[in-house]
């Protein structure tokens, strides 16, 4: 095989970049958004939103993400036509949400009890002590968990080449189709795929570093 | 739609055993394979180790649907042609033992050194320090990720599908190809992937360290000491 055949492999296949990182930011973005009511629904004292709350995460959860894509995708196109992106996107938000919504719950229930006598103790509302005191110290926890959970969210983006969205994988299968040979094609999608991910592992270990020396710090 | 589900549910039911077995394959093959890299991962010699960690986070970061695609349509360039079920499961077994070493990772560490300078005191050799004093502990710790991490297998499997292995998402888009039946045959087949990974973890967990029959167990044993701290 020529260098010429593999530049243009090289080239194919990053032409998909641009669908897997907006599919990863997007789905992350909307599901850091809704994860936040979800998981206030799940730790609220009414019956009702608990249910909904721990319903919507367990859904979500329990099926496999290339399941939920195909049944937004088909679900959605019987009433009107849309693009296969748009349902990647939707069903990526919806399933990150759960996800992101479990880290805000147990970043939450993780900030130590004292934090809520001391705010109590200032005279603060239990609305303020939550906004002020609780949630801020709990999503920090949590952003490292989120922050992993994105790299995982990247890859995850690869099953929407299922539907049509014309993103990394789904390039390199084209490449594929197209008599490009197989092997250099995939191992530069995975490559790709790597390399996309290494960015956000470096997030992911600072915030888990600055996390952990602030508890050092406190303690 | 009712009676097209009644249709459809042996066909897929059968899907699932499909998917099933080859979570059995994977996790047979690939956990002991996620125990030796995780091993090797810890060792003390440098380019051993770090040779190790490279490995796992190459293959951990390529997504398990291109990794599908490499085994199935790439080794064939290379000479190397596996039957799609047998390339789904070569490709999942790389998947579980490069994910399941960080899961055997955190467990090895969490075991406290005294557990090992015990088990050296009292003569054990190296591979039974390991293998009779580490490791069991290792995977107490770890029972409840190890257990969560199989749902995400069997998830997994649905991905097999796109190599052509006729397993629950497969059959539900065969089915669904007939007549434009796509949403109603995803549903029941989500039906059946819900059940299994709400039902399943549970059943899991009953076995489990804390689990209901080890509380049984322990407050057998408990109630059976004062008695006999009683008669004593």
């Amino acid at each position: 095989m020529t260098t010429e055949r593999l530049l243009e492999v090289l080239l194919l296949v990053c032409s998909g970049i641009t669908s897997t990182v907006l599919m990863t930011v997007i789905g992350f973005a909307c599901g850091a958004v809704l994860g936040l009511p979800i998981a206030l629904a799940r730790m609220s004292r009414s019956l009702v939103l608990r249910a909904v709350g721990t319903v919507y995460v367990e859904m979500f959860r329990a099926l496999p993400v290339i399941v939920w894509l195909l049944l937004i995708f088909y679900g959605l196109s019987g009433f009107f036509r849309i693009a296969p992106l748009v349902a990647a996107c939707i069903g990526l938000s919806l399933i990150s949400g759960a996800h992101i919504a479990e880290q805000y719950r147990s970043g939450i229930q993780s900030v130590a009890q004292g934090q809520h006598e001391a705010a109590q103790a200032l005279g603060l509302t239990p609305r303020s002590t939550f906004w002020r005191i609780i949630a801020p110290q709990g999503i920090g926890v949590a952003a490292p968990a989120a922050a992993t959970f994105a790299v995982g969210l990247l890859k995850e983006s690869a099953v929407a080449s299922v539907l049509g969205v014309s993103d990394v994988a789904f390039m390199a299968n084209l490449g594929n189709q197209q008599g490009y040979p197989a092997l250099p094609a995939f191992l530069i999608a995975g490559v790709v795929y790597l390399a996309l991910s290494v960015p956000i592992a470096l997030v992911a270990r600072f915030l888990d570093h600055r996390l952990r020396t602030r508890v050092a710090v406190v303690a | 739609m009712i009676s097209l589900w009644i249709e459809w549910f042996p066909y897929l039911l059968g899907g699932l055993w499909v998917s099933i077995l080859l979570v059995a394959i994977t996790l047979v093959i690939g956990l002991p394979l996620g125990i030796l890299l995780a091993l090797g991962s810890i060792v003390r010699r440098r380019w051993v180790s770090l040779s190790v960690i490279a490995l796992i986070e190459l293959v951990r970061g390529i997504p398990l649907l291109v990794l599908l695609y490499l085994v199935y349509f790439g080794l064939p360039n290379v000479g190397l042609t596996f039957d799609n079920m047998l390339s789904a499961i070569i490709a999942m077994v790389l998947n579980v033992a490069a994910y399941s070493s960080e899961i055997f990772r955190g467990g090895l560490l969490s075991v406290p050194m005294g557990q090992r300078e015990a088990a050296a005191s009292l003569g054990l050799r190296t591979r039974d320090q390991y293998f009779r004093i580490i490791i069991p502990q290792t995977m107490r710790a770890i029972m409840p990720a190890l257990i969560s991490y199989t749902i995400l297998v069997f998830h997994g499997t649905s991905l097999a599908a796109m190599i052509a292995v006729s397993e629950v998402t497969g059959r539900a888009m065969q089915l669904g190809s007939v007549g434009y039946q796509y949403l109603p045959a995803l549903t029941l087949a989500g039906i059946l992937y819900a059940v299994v990974s709400i039902v399943v973890p549970r059943l899991l967990g009953v076995f489990g360290d804390g689990g209901w029959i080890t509380r049984k167990l322990r407050r057998r044993k408990n109630a059976q000491r004062l008695i006999g701290g009683a008669a004593g």
